[in-house]
Parts: C-alpha cells; structure tokens; sequence
C-alpha cells in the first residue's frame, strides 16, 4: 500500500497542492480527475515517488520516505504522457531492456508476447522515429506493462488516441493486472471503466482532493457545480 | 526565400574554402611529386609528435570536462551555478599563452618535459571548453526518460545501455574537435621547443609565401575533415540522434553526490584559478598601471567591437546554414555541406585568410570600408564550424513557418516576439564562446586588420618577442575581466526577464 498523509507541494508559479490523506491498496485502480491545472499529474508524480520536495508523509508498503531504496527497489512503474521512449534503442529493445533489468538487450521468451499484446511485433525491429503516435504509445504501454511492477502509475495515456483504441488499450492494462496484480492509478479525462465499483475516483480542484468515491457515489451526490457538470458530461 | 537564392547564399558563404579546394587539386594535377613532402621522415615525425600531444591533451581534456559538468549538475543552488559557470568559462578564455606566461618560472613546471609542458598548459583552456560543451550537451537530455529507466534498472546500467548511447556521438564529435583544435595550434609547443605539424606549416606559408607548398602541407587537415565527416553522417544516419533543451536541469544520476565533493571540487577550481590570477597580476607593474591603461583602452575597445560584431555575424551565419541544411532532402548535399564545415574547421586561418586577400585583389576596390568588411567577414568564416556545433547541440527548432501559416504572424513580429525571447539565452551562450575565439584569433587579425587598427591579440603577439610581460598580462586580465563581466551582467539581465514573465503568468 501507499500512503501519503498530511502533503503539501509548492510550485515556484504559486500552485500549491494540498492532501490531508490518500491510500493506495494493492490490485486497486484509482482514477484520479480534474480541471486542467489541477493537480493530477503533480499528485500522481509524488504518489510514484518522482517528485521529492515536498512536506509530509509518505510511505510505501511501511517504508517511510527516509528509508525507501532506489526507484528500481520500489516496484512502481510511470507512463507519462510524453511516452519517454528511448531514441536510440529500437522497439522490442525497449521491452528487452525492461525484461533483462537494463542487464542487456537481448531478447527473451516474452519480448513478443509483450509487443502482440500491443499489436506490435510487425514493428518490432523499427526506430522511434519510424512509429506513429499511435504506435508510440502503444510501446510506452507495452514497456510499462512488461516491468511487472506493483504500482503502475499513468499520466492521462490515452489523450492523443482515439476512444476506440483508448478503450483496446484499457482492456490490454486490465487482464495484465489480473495476471500481476499491480494497483494501477491512472489521471485522465475520458470515461472508460469509470462504472466498476471496484474503481475509486478522486476528484481535485485547485490542488486539493473535493470528492472520493465509486462512480455511483459520485453521480449521486456531487459535492461541487464542477462535478455535477462533469458528471452530466459523462 | 527560394531554394536556389539559399543554395548561391551558401556557395557565396562557402567560397574560401572552395576555392582553397580547388588551389590544391590545381597544384596537385600539375605535380604529383610534391607529394613527396610526406614520405620525409622529418615530416612524420612532427606529424607523429602532432597526434601524440593531440591525443594526450584531448583525452585529458574529455576526462576533466566530464568532471566539471558532473560537478556542476550536482550543484543544488542556482546562484553558485552561475558563479561555477563563470569560473569555467574565465578558464576557457585565457590564452594558452598567457598560462605559459604564469608558469614557465616555476621549477617544478621547468623540471618536466617540453611535450608534457605543452599538454598541461593546452589542457587549461581546452578541459574548459570540454566542460562547458559537456554541460550543455547534458542538459539537453531528457531527464524523465531517464527516470523512467531508472524504475527498472540501476544506476550503473542506465549508464550504460541509456545514457551513453545517447552521449556517444556528441563525446565523439568533441574527442575530435579537440584533437583538431589542439593538432592546429602551434606557439604554446613552438615556444617550448617540442616539434609539432603546425609549427612546420606556418614556416611553409609564412617563410615560403608558397601557394604549392602551404596548398600540400594543408592536406592531412583535408583528410581530418574527410574522416570526422564520414563518422558524423554514418553517425546521424545510424541513430537519427536529436537534441533539446530542458530548461529545468536536474541530472538524476549524480543527485547522490554529495555536497561536500562538489564543495571541495568549487574550492579547487576557485584556488587554481587564483594562483594563476595571482601569478598574472605579480607580473603587471602597478606603478605604471595608468599608463598601460591610457595606452591600450582603444586598442581593448577595438578589440571588443570587432570581437562582438564577428560573433553575432558568425551565429547569423550559422544559424541560416543550419536551417538551409536542415531543409535539404538530398542526403548527398547534407553530408556535402557537413564535409565542408569540417573543413572550414580544419582549414587553418593562415590558408583562409590568403584566400580572402586573393578576392581582395580580384576585386581590385581598396576603400577602408571594404577591408574592414572582409576581415570582419573572413573571421565570422572561420569562426562559423563552432557556432554550427553550438546551435545544433542547442537545437533550433522550426516551429516558425507553421506558426506564421496559422497566426498570420509576419515574419519579423515571430522573430522579434517570439525567437529572439526563447533563445536569447542560448544565442547569448553562442556569442560568448564565439567572442573569445574571436578575440584570440592572431592570423586573422595580422594579414586582414586594415592598416593602422590595432586589436589586443596583436599587440600581445608583438610585445612577447619584446618581452614585455607587464602590458601582455595586463592586456590579457583585461580581455578576460571585460568578457567575464559582460557575460554575467547580460546574463542575469535575461534571467530576471525570464523570471519577470512567470511572475506574470502567476
């Protein structure tokens, strides 16, 4: 589990991020929504443990923050919205080198289960530059996905991809995590897999959290004029 | 402006070098034997003893301009990044010979070897521009995409499957800019009395005032050029390399080294390079400080004005050829153009200034104003193969037609509001080094100043031979203070802009 208690973020441009509590259970998803400007992707980075300076507790699975090891040793994996793919490296080299620990680059018996997984391998000897955007996400999701980690964190992956692909992709990140069992906690602003009662929804304004809840819970009563139009958007 | 006005704007820009090609194929084609010169082995000699002191010096400098930018991402305060940045550049822009000047009366330096002597000096200013180069190369690296390796590897195989396939080709590009930077210098070695090509070069070009000899004695420069030609289009072909800035630097992988090394490193350089300043200054004879001020502030200024000028030419240049590159699809004139600017860069300024007093003299109009235009020009040339590696490690991205299409923005409002803001820092960053190149540049200014305009280098130059320490040094702080002052001033101007607009932003 993570928990972060008691945090409070400043950003040299006056934005502050304020969250009294927030936890984190295993095999959980977590969706995290708001205005552009938020907080979501702030929030999301600290949760993964990216973002350093800030006051507060945090801990994960009972290490507090002084104790915690390196990112490798945490077992959270981050796919931001930028992709982040490795320029030099070509596609399946991405999986090879998540697989192999950064160990090498050689291919191992799951490099094309990864890449199919994703529609793929026909790419799979291509340069970045070679790929659509489409394409590029595809890998960045495949790449996180092969890490196998505990926590999967994702900054609003299906913004630049059509819904129906969004909704693909959705489905690829949800059989992984019944195989893996990882809690995924994800920023967004589309709707896909909002519906499932397992599914927690925290929703931010202005760097503080203003609604939890299951979707039901949230439709049925929302607690500010930014929710309820959101919700009867959705 | 149409493709074939781009190309004439080019062969104008390139000129002196091509027709410094054609002198050699014309003095080849009629006398293969001159080729001899290369098989005497006094000439593999000094070419021998030229790669040695090349070599030894640019792998001292690599390693020491990896410490430097290491040190300098490990710096957690803004403020004392500026101030190590200072110290870096104040470093790179004192002349090998002014080194020799604080040094050649301590005995442990005279106990040692004349070719050990000249790499320690040369490795001076050459570890700081490495250093410098390293910095800005480094934060041109996606910090998150490392990051995200991170989370899965540790550090040391991040280095080594992430970070230095990506370093490799700009370590590379600069193992070999040094090597010819260090291969084309020849007063530090000369005065020392180790033997080196450069050396011989000059006595062929100066002594001679032969256009056959100087035209043969300048083809292993050719031939440099030819090979780190190749490497770069093999290399950009290979891996499709990219560079671009990220204004927040905060280089992961050494945010565990601790303070006190990065305190301890800071003291060092700020004790090395007070002993030398110290060793400088003993040097100036105080009494006669109002003269030697009196004397020489035309001949700074001077200096100053033509230095500012050439280097804000030479980034023009530079940044017009490096977008008429960029919008080539023929790969062949790419790698073309690539060749020549390695040869630009090869080419020592002896030979290129020869080739613009021919035009001169083909022109045949000696006004003041003409002789001052082309050795203004000839210097912005020669200066033109760094400014390119400086703008293209600073990455200048092309964003201009798109926005003009879709905002009807004219051409100059986009360039006035827009460009000039966003890379006012790193143009300024251009001028600078370019500015010390262009201050210290002493063939150039000897065979192009019009008669009668002095600049500091040459009267450095002249009053070595007379032994005049007190206004060699005293001119050579000078140049030094003006620019570091400079530096810093106008950079502090552009940060607080900078700051001022995110305030507003709120």
């Amino acid at each position: 589990m993570i928990h972060l208690k008691n945090c409070l973020f400043n950003r040299e441009n006056g934005f502050h991020l304020t969250i009294d509590t927030l936890k984190i259970e295993e095999s959980s998803r977590v969706i995290l929504v708001g205005a552009s400007g938020s907080g979501k992707t702030t929030l999301l980075r600290i949760l993964a443990g990216l973002e350093e300076n800030f006051l507060g507790h945090y801990e994960i699975d009972g290490v507090a923050r002084d104790h915690l090891g390196s990112l490798k040793e945490r077992g959270v994996m981050f796919l931001s919205q930028d992709f982040l793919l490795w320029e030099h490296l070509n596609v399946i080299e991405h999986i090879n080198f998540v697989l192999n620990r950064g160990k090498h680059l050689k291919n191992t018996q799951e490099s094309l289960y990864f890449l199919e997984m994703v529609g793929l391998v026909h790419k799979k000897e291509s340069k970045i530059y070679q790929l659509s955007t489409g394409e590029k996400q595809r890998l960045a999701l495949a790449r996180a996905l092969s890490a196998k980690a505990r926590y999967l964190f994702l900054d609003e992956p299906f913004s630049n991809i059509d819904l129906v692909l969004a909704q693909e992709l959705i489905e690829i990140i949800e059989q992984r995590q019944n195989i893996d069992k990882f809690a995924l906690v994800e920023s967004t602003h589309h709707h896909l897999g909002f519906e499932k009662e397992t599914n927690q929804i925290v929703i931010l304004n202005s760097g503080k959290i203003i609604q939890r809840g299951t979707w039901h819970e949230i439709q049925n009563s929302p607690k500010s004029s930014w929710v309820e139009k959101w919700v009867n958007l959705v | 402006m149409n493709n074939l006005v781009k190309l004439i704007l080019l062969s104008v820009l390139f000129s002196p070098i091509l027709l410094n090609l054609f002198d050699l194929v014309f003095v080849l084609s009629n006398d293969y034997d001159l080729l001899n010169y290369f098989f005497k082995s006094y000439t593999q000699n000094l070419i021998k003893n030229s790669f040695l002191l090349s070599t030894t010096v640019t792998v001292i400098s690599i390693l020491m301009g990896a410490v430097m930018s290491t040190i300098f991402f490990a710096i957690s305060s803004k403020n004392l990044r500026y101030i190590y940045i200072m110290l870096i550049f104040i470093f790179f822009a004192i002349e090998p010979i002014i080194y020799l000047s604080a040094f050649n009366t301590n005995s442990l330096f005279n106990s040692i070897s004349a070719f050990w002597q000249s790499s320690i000096i040369l490795s001076f200013s050459m570890s700081a521009l490495s250093g410098l180069v390293f910095i800005f190369a480094l934060s041109s690296l996606n910090q998150e995409s490392i990051k995200t390796a991170l989370m899965v590897a540790s550090k040391r195989d991040v280095f080594k499957l992430i970070l230095k396939p990506q370093l490799l080709f700009i370590l590379s590009v600069s193992f070999f800019i040094f090597f010819i930077l260090v291969f084309s210098r020849s007063e530090v070695p000369s005065i020392l009395g180790y033997r080196t090509y450069a050396e011989d070069f000059l006595a062929q070009v100066f002594l001679m005032d032969e256009i056959k000899s100087s035209a043969i004695a300048a083809m292993p420069f050719y031939l440099l050029a030819l090979l780190i030609s190749l490497f770069v289009a093999l290399f950009i072909k290979k891996y499709h390399i990219k560079f671009s800035i990220k204004e927040q630097i905060n280089f992961l992988l050494i945010d565990s080294l601790d303070q006190y090394t990065v305190k301890a490193f800071f003291l060092f350089l700020t004790i090395l390079l007070g002993a030398i300043l110290t060793l400088l200054v003993k040097k100036i004879d105080f009494y006669l400080l109002g003269d030697l001020i009196e004397d020489n502030i035309f001949i700074i200024l001077n200096s100053l004005i033509v230095s500012l000028v050439v280097s804000v030419l030479t980034l023009v240049f530079s940044l017009f050829i490096y977008k008429t590159v960029k919008e080539f699809k023929s790969r062949l004139l790419i790698y073309g153009v690539i060749f020549l600017i390695f040869l630009i860069f090869l080419t020592p300024s002896t030979l290129i200034a020869f080739e613009i007093i021919k035009m001169m003299q083909f022109i045949n109009i000696h006004t003041e104003f003409i002789e001052y235009l082309f050795f203004i020009l000839a210097s912005s040339f020669k200066l033109i193969p760094l400014a390119i590696l400086l703008v293209s490690i600073l990455y200048y991205r092309d964003v201009e037609d798109e926005s003009l299409q879709f905002f009807n923005i004219t051409a100059k409002d986009y360039f006035l509001k827009i460009t000039i803001q966003t890379y006012a820092k790193r143009w300024l960053f251009i001028v600078m080094i370019i500015s010390v190149f262009a201050l210290n540049e002493l063939s150039m200014a000897i065979l192009l100043t019009p008669i009668g305009f002095e600049m500091i280098i040459i009267k450095i130059y002249n009053l070595l031979h007379y032994g005049d320490t007190s206004t060699v040094t005293f001119l050579s702080l000078m140049q030094i203070v003006i620019i570091a002052s400079f530096l810093m001033i106008v950079w502090r101007i552009v940060d607080k802009v900078e700051k001022k607009k995110m305030d507003t932003r709120g």
